[in-house]
């Protein structure tokens, strides 16, 4: 089955298309199709990554036969199995969750919401696949214009927003493709695999130290690496839940691995260390942003532009990750991917579920909630322990590692900036949780509307009551995911991630 | 019996079948488990061994030695006591918070390496931060936030001391620290938890707030979890007689100050610790010995304040001295149950508190500092002056408060759980062997009904009396809060946000508008730089329209002549090149 | 009465110990553990914490109850207490 690298994309492409067409005629056919076609490619990613795990060698397969380094070619190793096994479970997830929502904060919009996170999911999955840098910027790019896209559909900042994220990211796009101009001119080849072959030579060329910088500050744009961060808070605040459910959780992700993608495996051992201080740097501006996100997020009233700084903080420890530039830490790093993805969507979600119950989206106003939807919040409890870090759920395990992985290299202000954060998103976190689990006091959709909530605000279908099954199922999934992936994490690490930092061992 | 499951996991386990026991018989239910660990204590050896394998490490979820053991029965015993005390709750939450609270301790006591003893201690913050939040007014929800966040404030420190300490020794086993950075970071977690002054504020801010039942459960475990954690960690480090001194008095003065009764107390407890504090810090066998029999006795006789204060806010429904008053006629038993305890926590003769408190005085004076000596002599006049006399005559003496206070009766298991606490202090006062002979070392070398100890305590306690009476109206109670500690992080949270973030997030907007006005000021000029340079240099009134509107008529003329005049020579260039050819 | 009984009780009690003390007259660990050391102490001890307490601690630190924010209405012990309870009918947390 040498196909599967190619099947992600394609159904995800071909999904796309064809909900498309099938949404002209129904919103119930164009949601059938976009998620057949979400489904297959995770269940091609399931296959893939049984298949790379079990044989230990990766798949690769030549778009077009075209043989490479002239033609494209896809590259499922364990790290791209990793990647795509998130995305498309994600996406899974969400499009389940999609429709109700959709249809209660954007009405009318549903029949472009399918495509265009397929469209999106191709593209993030095509970035994950894909073994050249030129084809990384266009999957980089359909993918940002399918988020552009489902952002633009959001409250009404949401526009405005965009339009700000779309001028950052083309900058960063920009810049990555820059990089990408210096390299080829340099090495005379866009393949991954045929780049790392030539570049030991090419150490010291100035084009090529440029590139590296380029290319990495084009994607530390995209991935919201502080200081580069400010678009992201006004674009997860005003998009659609399940929007920002799909989005948050793998968006700034798989440009956070198209970085270690470069460090890893495209530039020799030691360029993105010793040659250019590429990782310090990273490293630092990770630090701040740990920081900067976590204290931002303590001060915020609305639930999800407090999910957004915290973002803006868990992205970062991807980046520190990196920045430790050892086995252990960049492990650390690996797995927040993942575990950030699913605490993040879960939360996302959550918010979601409260909105199409309640109209709220003010954390002042989710005042005894707890009572109202006991599961959904049950599942949020489960989200905020793991945000915080506490055992067995993933956030603890990542953090851990990215601890041990600090005190390895002596990295002292690091270590101390993840232990703070942890305590700064145990304030917010639990701020939210204690106001939950309150006695309610008033209505809190009465209250919102009293305190002039958001103008905009769809009058809640039913009175205060448990979320719906469409979306109450892929929350209590991600709830469970998150602790599975805590318990299970040894063995995610010990089939995929090892073999991933293994260039660094050295 | 069961095998050597550790005694904790017996009660967290218990934990979480309790939520599946029907709410009438949940009471009952409760008190199974802490008599199921006692059974476990009883069968279980000293030396016993019990490893886990975690990933690549070889976890000591169960190590026992005497040391444990004492602490052990104890907690096992109080959560017994104090369960019958809550044998009326209703509330699901606090019986099974207050099962996990008593069962982590119980884990921690019992724990053979730092990352078990981590995962219990954090355990033990959550659970009994619930007992302070399950109070439920407004109050209640706002200190139980502070106190968690100070237990995770102190769970950081100890996780970065013990990843610091781990990587620099390779060793996980938890055993006395020496010296260095790993070992101050540990301290100051272990500090936390022990309520060592300056990090004591949160037993004032929590205690008082909790529920009846919860404070009870409180005032047992989490303090003396951290005795037992420095007493193995850092026996003999001198640091710990000055911070025990420091929280021996400041406690004692704060106690004499404050108006809730549960405050008083919560206060007192910083006092009683330091005394155990300063013992550990002298580190001889008998201060060791005084330190831990002052634990096992400090719970008995606390467990038992807090049961009689409980009683009284039940039967009255008020908690400050200044609304209490002349209660002796209406609840006699409590005030004799309550005295009992007061005078074993003064270390009256015949009471708990005289076999034990007196001990670690003791080994100060074998230790050769006076200064340490009288101090703590003074502290302990203090307990007396706070709790064995302030206390009991404003609340059940004194005048009585100007709105009539309205009484109802206690229920009887409350009165059973006092009982009980009751004939334990008197029963260890007057026959101390049993914990003499589990105490680590053996037998102390110490005789409680020695003629001298005999005439030091009746001395200090009846003169202190005297005084007492004397001064009585001086010490009346006032309706008023002291400042301490926790003004720093209570007030200051936001002058430090307007000092640190609010610069920073004025900056990205900054820069923000300023890149927005820029770029706004390049687009106009770009889309009709005719009309932009007129409006710059002003030389004819403009009317600067947004850049959407049609470009001047000079601008579009001059363009268009621009543009054939290079359509032209573009033209003739490439005829004359192709006439060339 | 009753409460001359209790004083004429306490007034020996105070005898006693003091009696205590001169019988109990064996190696004193400091020079000054003399007989009534410890009845000057108590006496004194509780004068001296008095004093710093309610005479300097007190006027610094003192502050209103409500320095730091509201307090709890009146009732602040209803769902625990049902002697505080506005009327019968209140459930606490006890039956409800």
């Amino acid at each position: 089955m040498s196909q599967i690298p190619a099947l992600i994309p394609t159904s995800l492409l071909l999904a796309a298309l064809l909900s498309l067409l099938a949404g002209l005629r129904s919103q119930r056919a164009g949601h059938a199709v976009a998620a057949t076609g979400i489904v297959v490619s995770f269940a091609a990613a399931l296959v893939g990554m049984w298949e790379v795990v079990s044989t230990g060698q990766s798949i690769r397969y030549a778009l077009g036969g075209w043989i490479p380094p002239i033609g494209i070619e896809f590259v499922l190793d364990h790290l791209a199995a990793y990647m795509t096994t998130l995305i498309t479970f994600i996406g899974v997830v969400v499009i389940f969750y999609a429709p109700r929502s959709i249809r209660f904060e954007s009405p009318g919009k549903a029949t472009f919401t399918y495509p265009s996170m397929a469209l999106l999911l191709a593209g993030l999955s095509g970035m994950a696949l894909t073994g050249d840098i030129f084809n990384l910027y266009v999957f980089l790019e359909i993918a940002a214009l399918a988020a552009y896209a489902l952002l633009a559909i959001g409250d009404r900042g949401g526009p405005f927003a965009t339009l700000r994220y779309l001028l950052i990211g083309a900058a960063g796009g920009g810049l990555y493709l820059l990089g990408v101009g210096f390299l080829y001119f340099s090495a005379g080849t866009l393949n991954m695999a045929d780049l790392s072959g030539i570049l030991p030579e090419l150490v010291e060329n100035r084009a090529v130290m440029a590139a590296a910088a380029l290319m990495v500050i084009g994607l530390g744009l995209k991935m919201a690496l502080f200081p580069m961060h400010f678009w992201m808070p006004d674009v997860y605040t005003n998009a659609p839940s399940a929007v920002a459910g799909l989005i948050a959780p793998i968006m700034t992700k798989v440009s956070a691995y198209a970085i270690i993608r470069l460090f890893l495996d495209v530039y020799p051992p030691g360029f993105f260390t010793e040659t250019l201080p590429i990782t310090a740097t990273v490293g630092w501006l990770a630090a701040g942003g740990i920081l900067y996100g976590s204290i931002l997020a303590i001060g915020q009233h609305d639930y999800r532009r407090m999910l957004a700084y915290s973002s803006v903080g868990q992205i970062s420890y991807v980046g520190l990750g990196i920045g430790l530039a050892n086995p252990i830490g960049l492990i650390g790093g690996l797995l927040h991917i993942v575990n950030h993805a699913l605490m993040k969507g879960l939360l996302f979600l959550i918010g979601g579920s409260v909105r199409l119950r309640t109209g709220v989206t003010r954390i002042p106003d989710m005042k005894g909630l707890g009572k109202a939807m006991p599961w959904t919040m049950y599942a949020f409890v489960i989200g905020a322990l793991a945000m915080v870090g506490i055992p067995p759920t993933a956030g603890f395990f990542s953090k851990l590692y990215l601890l041990i992985g600090a005190v390895e290299a002596g990295a002292w202000v690091w270590f101390a900036v993840i232990i703070a954060s942890s305590l700064l998103s145990a304030v917010y976190f639990f701020r939210v949780t204690e106001m939950i689990f309150r006695d309610p006091g008033s209505d809190p959709a009465e209250t919102s509307r009293e305190q002039g909530g958001e103008r905009d605000e769809p009058t809640p279908e039913h009175p205060v009551g448990e979320a719906p099954a469409s979306m109450l199922v892929p929350v209590i999934i991600l709830a469970v995911g998150v602790i599975l992936v805590g318990v299970f994490n040894f063995a995610i690490i010990s089939a995929l991630l090892e073999s991933v930092v293994a260039p660094l061992e050295g | 019996m069961l095998g050597t499951l550790p005694p904790g996991l017996i009660l967290i386990l218990g934990a979480l079948v309790l939520m599946a026991v029907p709410r009438a018989a949940r009471g009952w239910a409760f008190l199974a488990f802490p008599l199921l660990a006692l059974l476990q204590l009883a069968g279980l050896d000293d030396g016993t061994r019990v490893t886990w394998d975690f990933a690549i490490y070889e976890l000591v979820i169960l190590q026992v030695d005497t040391l444990s053991m004492v602490f052990g029965w104890i907690f096992a015993l109080v959560a017994l006591v104090a369960g019958i005390y809550a044998l009326h709750i209703r509330d699901t939450g606090q019986q099974v918070s207050a099962l996990l609270y008593a069962g982590s301790g119980l884990g921690a006591v019992f724990a053979g390496d730092l990352f078990t003893l981590v995962f219990f201690w954090e355990i033990m913050a959550f659970a009994s931060a619930y007992l302070v939040w399950a109070r439920r007014t407004d109050e209640a929800y706002a200190s139980a936030m502070r106190y968690l966040f100070v237990h995770i404030f102190g769970g950081a420190l100890l996780m970065g001391g013990v990843l610091w300490h781990i990587s620099e020794t390779g060793s996980i086993a938890f055993t006395a620290f020496e010296a260095g950075g790993p070992a101050w970071l540990i301290l100051g977690g272990f500090a936390v938890n022990a309520a060592v002054v300056p990090l004591h504020a949160w037993i004032a801010d929590a205690y008082p707030r909790g529920t009846i039942t919860g404070s009870v459960f409180l005032s047992a475990f989490t303090t003396k979890t951290a005795v037992y954690t420095l007493a193995r960690g850092f026996a003999g480090w001198e640091i710990l007689i000055w911070a025990g001194l420091l929280m021996a008095l400041w406690g004692v003065v704060y106690a004499i100050l404050a108006n809730d009764i549960r405050r008083v107390l919560a206060y007192h407890i910083v006092s009683q610790v330091g005394f155990m504090v300063a013992g550990v810090g002298i580190g001889t066998e008998l201060a060791m010995q005084g330190a831990t029999s002052h634990a096992y006795t400090h719970i008995l006789y606390k467990g038992l304040l807090f049961m009689a204060t409980g009683a009284v806010i039940y039967a009255t429904g008020r908690s400050k001295m200044t609304e209490l008053g002349g209660l002796m006629r209406e609840i006699p038993w409590t005030f004799w149950a309550y005295m009992v305890a007061a005078l074993s926590i003064s270390s009256a003769p015949f009471f708990s508190g005289f076999v034990s408190k007196p001990m670690t005085i003791s080994a100060a004076e074998y230790a050769g500092t006076p200064t340490t000596v009288l101090l703590l002599h003074l502290a302990s006049v203090g307990t007396f002056l706070s709790v064995g006399l302030k206390l009991p005559y404003f609340t059940w003496f004194g005048e009585a408060p100007k709105e009539p206070v309205k009484v109802v009766s206690i229920p009887w298991n409350m009165y059973a759980a006092m009982g009980i606490g009751v004939f334990l202090n008197i029963l260890l006062g007057v026959w101390p062997d049993p914990l003499y002979a589990i105490l680590p070392g053996g037998v102390p070398d110490f005789d409680p009904y020695e003629l001298k100890n005999l005439k030091k305590g009746f001395q200090l306690l009846l003169f202190t009396a005297l005084a007492f009476f004397v001064i009585v109206r001086y010490l009346k109670p006032k309706a008023k809060i002291q400042l301490d500690t926790d003004w720093v992080y209570r007030v200051s949270a936001r002058p430090a946000w307007n000092l640190v973030v609010a610069p920073v997030e004025r900056f990205f907007a900054w820069s923000e508008k300023v890149s927005w006005e820029a770029a706004s000021v390049v687009a106009r000029a770009g889309i009709d730089p005719v009309r932009w340079i007129r409006s710059v240099v002003g030389a004819r009134p403009v009317d600067v329209t947004s850049p959407g509107e049609s470009a001047s008529t000079t601008f579009r003329v001059s363009m268009t002549v621009m543009m054939v005049l290079l359509l032209l020579s573009v033209l003739v260039v490439m005829v004359l090149s192709a006439i060339r050819l | 009465m009753q409460r001359n009984v209790l004083w004429i009780l306490f007034g020996l009690g105070l005898a006693g110990s003091v009696g205590l003390g001169v019988l109990a007259e064996d190696d004193p660990v400091f020079i000054w553990d003399f007989a009534l050391f410890f009845a000057i102490f108590g006496l004194l001890g509780c004068l001296l914490l008095s004093y710093l307490a309610k005479g300097l601690v007190s006027p610094v630190m003192d502050r209103p109850e409500d320095f730091y924010g509201p307090v709890d209405a009146q009732n602040d012990w209803s769902t625990q207490s049902p002697a505080a309870a506005p009327d019968e009918d209140t459930p606490t947390t006890e039956e409800g």
